[in-house]
């Protein structure tokens, strides 16, 4: 063996936090813990160059969803105002459920045919501190909103309380899910709010009857050994009724291979209650260039790759509030938002 | 899904286990393997091999953190792969470039696999690394353990290239003399 490869062998020892660290400098893999309290978990935002990886490799499979929340819905740049037909389909919830020391209740839901979102309210007396259920245990409180240095064990052991981690899930096959995931805020350290949002691709005329899963592990300093830790399951009841989607188009590109790494397709807009989605064909050609790739711009909405593909092989967007005409030009944005490339479609129908 | 359910998921010996993984670590596993690689088709059969090597690895093992745990074992296999490449003719691509690279640290006449296990080496770079500035150490690890180009590391970071390069140069120079001290090897000249 050379001795640069023993080397390069010895490098691949160094400590997970150093690896993780430098993969989220590099944005390879976004880090799932939270960032601020109330800022959207971007770490959970897909990029473009993501399906574009996704396309190449992975073929038409699901992946982490954009997360948004009903919250967000409400100021969200991409989607301008809240449309009043999305406002019309959030529905108020009342069910709840009660758990050993803390209970969760569904505060609001919504459902369109591309889109489910869930929010759930947790609260728990005053020996536990809820945490979302991807934090771990060296993670830090100013992560979560708290004020307070240190981690959630050093945490958890001087004021002597439980920690709780929750974390809510979609029945998937009962709403034809591709993708799931959940964004959390702390208002308290009793008190969170989970965003659960689903993707789908199905549609349904009837209101949904489903379940939102809430699950709970309880873990103190007494306790040593997480793996020993059993979780509490508790399912919301809920009823979605979904609001329906528009067509508006189908466009070509003027010249396919006008934007560097792709091979691009036709572009489908489809008015939903929550706004105009964008999905769009887009075949990688060239992995490292494809990767230089954020997000797209079409007359001046940014819309963010999900990184779900549809049935049909479309990379799908966020939605946007615009008229964008019958001869609409995406803008193609790298990493630090210049524009790579700008390419005309055309309406076909 | 978070890691532990998917952890658990390999303890119960569900096949669930390697779809959630790779939907969710697909990309950053490929894109490591690529980085070595860069060949789809070799990249891709290393994801794979990744995902068969965390299925014959779990149980036993319960790593705490999936991604890295992931990674490593990635980065292992597209090495292995690059080293079989290599061997057969050196130069020519980014892993070779890195491996050429990191050959200056080492004095030509030190003979390592003579005098060190694998182990204290490994020990004694992390330590190094570990001591970096926070820049430099994010340079050295996205160079060395990503394999990622200069071009792309001054993109993500906001550096120009020459810089990076110059303070990759830099750090190499101080693994070399750090190596020194440690007593790992002397220069030519003691």
């Amino acid at each position: 063996m050379y001795k640069s490869e023993r080397m390069m062998k010895a490098i691949g020892d160094i400590s997970d936090d150093k690896i993780e660290k430098a993969s989220r400098a590099l944005g390879y893999h976004k880090d799932r813990r939270h960032t601020a309290r109330i800022s959207i978990r971007m770490g959970r935002l897909m990029s473009i160059a993501a399906v574009a990886v996704l396309l190449l490799a992975l073929g038409a499979v699901a992946y982490a969803a954009n997360f948004f929340g009903l919250r967000e819905l409400y100021a969200n740049p991409n989607r301008g105002d809240m449309p009043e037909e999305a406002a019309d389909l959030i529905v108020s919830e009342g069910a709840e459920v009660k758990g050993d020391g803390w209970s969760a209740n569904v505060q609001e839901t919504y459902c369109d045919e591309g889109t489910v979102l869930v929010t759930v309210h947790v609260s728990a007396d005053a020996s536990y501190i809820v945490v979302p259920t991807d934090a771990e245990l060296d993670s830090q409180l100013s992560a979560l909103g708290l004020p307070e240095e240190g981690t959630l064990r050093e945490y958890a052991r001087d004021e002597e309380k439980t920690l709780l981690f929750v974390g809510a899930n979609l029945d998937r096959e009962a709403l034809g899910l591709t993708s799931t995931g959940e964004r959390f805020e702390n208002a308290s350290p009793q008190e969170m709010t989970i965003y659960v949002e689903g993707a789908r691709g199905s549609s349904t005329d009837a209101p949904i009857d489903t379940i939102c899963t809430v699950v709970a592990v309880a873990w103190s300093s007494e306790t040593q050994d997480p793996d020993t830790l059993a979780p509490e399951r508790r399912e919301l009841p809920i009823t979605l009724v979904e609001g329906k989607s528009t067509p508006l188009g189908l466009y070509t590109p003027a010249d396919p291979c006008s934007l560097p790494g792709f091979e691009l397709g036709e572009l489908s807009l489809t008015q939903t209650p929550l706004g105009i989605e964008l999905r769009l064909k887009m075949k990688t050609l060239d992995e490292e260039t494809a990767r230089n790739l954020l997000t797209l711009r079409l007359d001046g909405v940014e819309f963010h790759g999900a990184g779900t593909i549809d049935p049909n092989g479309y990379a799908v967007f966020t939605q946007g509030q615009g008229d964008f005409g019958d001869s609409p030009i995406i803008q193609f944005l790298d990493w630090n938002k210049n524009t790579i490339a700008k390419v005309s479609f055309e309406k076909t129908e | 899904m978070n890691d532990r359910e998917i952890v658990n998921l390999y303890w119960q010996r569900s096949e669930k286990a390697i779809t959630e993984t790779e939907q969710k670590y697909g990309r950053y596993c490929h894109i490591i393997a690529y980085n070595i690689l860069k060949n789809s088709e070799d990249s891709e059969e290393c994801v794979n091999d990744t995902w068969m090597s965390a299925w014959n690895a779990m149980p036993d093992k319960r790593p705490d953190r999936l991604a890295p745990f992931l990674a490593r074992i990635t980065r292992n296999f597209a090495l292995t792969k690059i080293v079989r490449r290599t061997a057969k003719k050196r130069g020519g691509d980014e892993a070779a470039l890195a491996l050429e690279e990191l050959d200056e640290c080492l004095p030509s006449d030190y003979d390592l696999e003579k005098e060190i296990e694998d182990r204290e080496l490994s020990r004694i770079i992390d330590a190094f690394v570990g001591n970096l500035p926070e820049e430099e150490q994010l340079v050295f690890v996205s160079r060395y353990w990503f394999v990622a180009t200069e071009r792309e590391i001054a993109e993500k970071l906001g550096m120009s290239r020459s810089g990076v390069s110059a303070m990759l140069k830099r750090t190499r120079s101080k693994l070399k003399t750090y190596l020194m001290m440690e007593g790992l090897c002397t220069s030519r000249n003691e």
